[in-house]
């Protein structure tokens, strides 16, 4: 949890307040999470794309570069301050590393680097260079086509920009699993700035604010008809919705709702007593939407945001309660005898199952083995990898990892060893940023 | 004194404040229209001088908002959600004579599932369709003859744009619901009517021939390449 500002002579001050807030120490469990969901949810997006590459991508489609450039409004080079004019002799660039490319190969691969990118970038590989080419290819080519971008990819682009500039491989990463792996980090991820995360709820309260104020400008938000012109648009239909929903008053209703919602995920969100009550109405709003509008991905990206308005320590701590509420998926591994799991190996090991649901023990055969709540055997790999969620990418690995994981000797010998290595200080190069 | 530790470098602190300052100025609405310029019909009022100063910083932030890709504008559905319902189709007239109808991917007429894949068609559309972007027109026309070039000795020589525009019309406002509402209770003639009042319904598509691409052959040829 973010450490709480000190009152300086029992007096509140706000600016040390805002500055704990915003650039304050914490769990980056929260911003791992979000980078699986965001990069994810973006490389799904480019594959959907991908599917009309040729029509939007490509000069014998409907966006080649010459409408493509002409569309893309200019950067300022002239900027007047009251009476005078100052024109600059250049214009400023635009990130677009396929301006001026008309070669469809070249294009694709491109595009199939970017998606590479959001995959290594999920997963967490080479997190801080993945990031960054995903997050340079994403608005390339949003700057490649604007014509065919809606609210859910400037969302996403947003996103993507603030993972890449933030520390969001110091948790649920590969990168943190083979530095633990390595011993290079300790099992426990150090504390970061959470300025990343405090960008990221900025951003997502700032959407929504302003999209408030946008449509208050707006007559039919303000008379309570707006949904009844959308509800109309048939080319947004998707899924049929009851008729009535389509009359006053609750035409009124989901109108005025959308703004209610819209600006108490703007306000207060931030209140923690209605937190998870203003977060359940936005899923529920934009749940609604998905279901009715055919506006792909937007809901999903926008709502994967609302992770970020719980601190990492309350994100383990979920998990850790659904694995004991969740009991009867629990795993005890047996280690052939002799065995135990002791040192960075097993820490990788066990931090790879957020849930807390497998549990290695000394076994007393020669072999490995595992049995799961209700008594059933099973294979100690397969089941072990099924149930930690952080083996899923490395599943092919997994078995080869766990057996060189334990460590030769028996448990007494290692609980003295255990009390010798809490004396120490724990090593690494966890770095906080 | 002890030193106090950071908990971020300075740097990212500036950064981390010009960015937001930034992407609030730009986000924030413009001024009412109706409040601004030469043609105002009538004053600013509140917070709309916000919006107007606000409004004036913004070409300032375009470089910083363009160069780094964190321009973003959150006016989706408003400041009115769009009251045109429409569709292009485009009639083909080949080389021979015939004539073909062609309907520009529409998601009314789509599966589920595939409509979830081309929503990217009506978004252009959106865009491409709309007369301040009358340059796309011909690019946009080419590009479904080249779609519709099926026989190399019997290409399309000509494409017609077709605009099927249906408006929507307005509906009961949510005052003027409460207040039937109100009477209606006052006269004791509470009926389903009024508990739920009708709907106006849709008007019929109107057609209309928007644009004329007479193809030219090498056009064809290139974007095809054959």
């Amino acid at each position: 949890m973010a450490e709480s500002a000190p009152k300086e002579q029992g007096r509140f001050n706000l600016f040390k307040y805002l500055d704990n807030w915003w650039f304050g120490k914490g769990s980056p469990t929260t911003l791992g999470v979000f980078r699986i969901i965001i990069a994810g949810l973006c490389f799904v997006n480019l594959a959907m794309i991908a599917i009309d590459f040729t029509d939007w991508y490509t000069e014998s489609g409907f966006v080649p570069q010459e409408i493509a450039q002409r569309y893309a409004p200019n950067v300022a080079k002239a900027f007047q301050f009251g009476e005078y004019r100052v024109d600059l002799p250049f214009d400023f660039p635009r990130i677009n590393l396929l301006g001026g490319v008309e070669s469809t190969p070249i294009t694709a691969l491109f595009y199939a680097l970017v998606m590479a990118a959001a995959f290594l970038t999920m997963v967490g590989l080479w997190t801080r260079l993945s990031s960054i080419v995903l997050a340079i290819g994403l608005i390339t080519l949003h700057h490649r086509n604007l014509l065919i971008l809606h609210g859910g990819d400037t969302a996403l682009r947003q996103f993507v920009i603030l993972i890449a500039l933030a520390p969001s491989g110091a948790a649920c990463s590969l990168d943190r699993f083979i530095a633990v792996w390595k011993g290079k980090a300790p099992a426990s991820p150090p504390l970061i700035s959470l300025w990343g995360q405090r960008l990221i709820q900025f951003q997502i309260a700032l959407l929504y604010f302003t999209a408030v104020w946008f449509k208050w400008q707006g007559s039919h938000w303000r008379d309570g008809t707006a949904t009844w012109y959308i509800s109309q648009l048939r080319e947004f239909n998707r899924f049929p919705a009851p008729e009535f929903l389509e009359h006053q008053p609750f035409v009124g209703i989901t109108t005025y709702g959308t703004l209610l919602v819209e600006l108490a995920l703007a306000t207060l969100v931030f209140y923690r007593p209605l937190r998870k009550w203003v977060l359940l109405a936005g899923l529920a709003m934009h749940g609604y939407i998905e279901y009715r509008f055919n506006i792909p991905m937007f809901a999903f990206v926008v709502t994967s945001a609302y992770i970020c308005h719980y601190d990492g320590d309350e994100i383990t701590g979920w998990a850790r309660r659904f694995g004991e509420r969740y009991r009867k998926l629990s795993l005890k591994v047996w280690l052939p005898a002799g065995k135990r799991m002791e040192g960075p190996r097993a820490d990788a090991i066990r931090n790879a199952d957020p849930l807390g649901i497998v549990e290695y023990r000394e076994g007393e055969t020669t072999e490995w083995g595992a049995e799961t709540y209700s008594g059933k055997t099973r294979n100690p790999f397969v089941a072990s990898c099924i149930r930690s969620v952080g083996a899923w990418p490395i599943a092919g690995l997994w078995k080869k990892l766990v057996l060189q994981a334990p460590v030769e000797g028996s448990s007494a010998a290692s609980s003295n060893r255990e009390k010798e290595r809490e004396k120490q200080p724990a090593k690494g190069k966890g770095r906080s940023r | 004194m002890a030193r106090r530790e950071r908990n971020a470098p300075i740097w990212i602190k500036i950064l981390v404040w010009v960015h937001v300052i930034v992407i609030s100025i730009k986000c924030l609405p413009p001024a009412p229209a109706d409040a601004i310029g030469p043609a105002a019909k009538r004053q600013l009022f509140g917070s709309e001088y916000i919006l107007y100063y606000n409004g004036k910083l913004k070409p300032f932030l375009e470089p910083y908002l363009w160069a780094t890709g964190v321009w973003q504008s959150w006016d989706m559905f408003a400041p009115n959600p769009s009251d045109w319902e429409g569709y292009v189709t485009a009639t083909i007239t080949y080389k021979d004579g015939t004539v073909r109808e062609y309907v520009f991917p529409r998601m009314y007429e789509l599966g589920l599932g595939l409509k979830y894949f081309k929503e990217r068609y009506r978004k252009f559309l959106e865009r491409a369709h709309h007369d301040s972007h009358s340059w796309i027109r011909e690019r946009f026309a080419l590009r479904i003859a080249a779609k519709n070039y099926t026989d190399e000795a019997n290409p399309p020589a000509k494409v017609e744009l077709h605009r099927h525009v249906s408006i929507v019309p307005p509906t009961l406002t949510f005052g003027a619901y409460l207040r039937n509402l109100g009477t209606a209770i006052g006269n004791g003639n509470l009926s389903m009517k009024v508990l739920m009042p009708d709907n106006p319904k849709m008007p019929p598509y109107t057609d209309n021939a928007y644009y004329t691409l007479v193809v030219k052959e090498r056009d064809l040829r290139e974007l095809t390449g054959s």
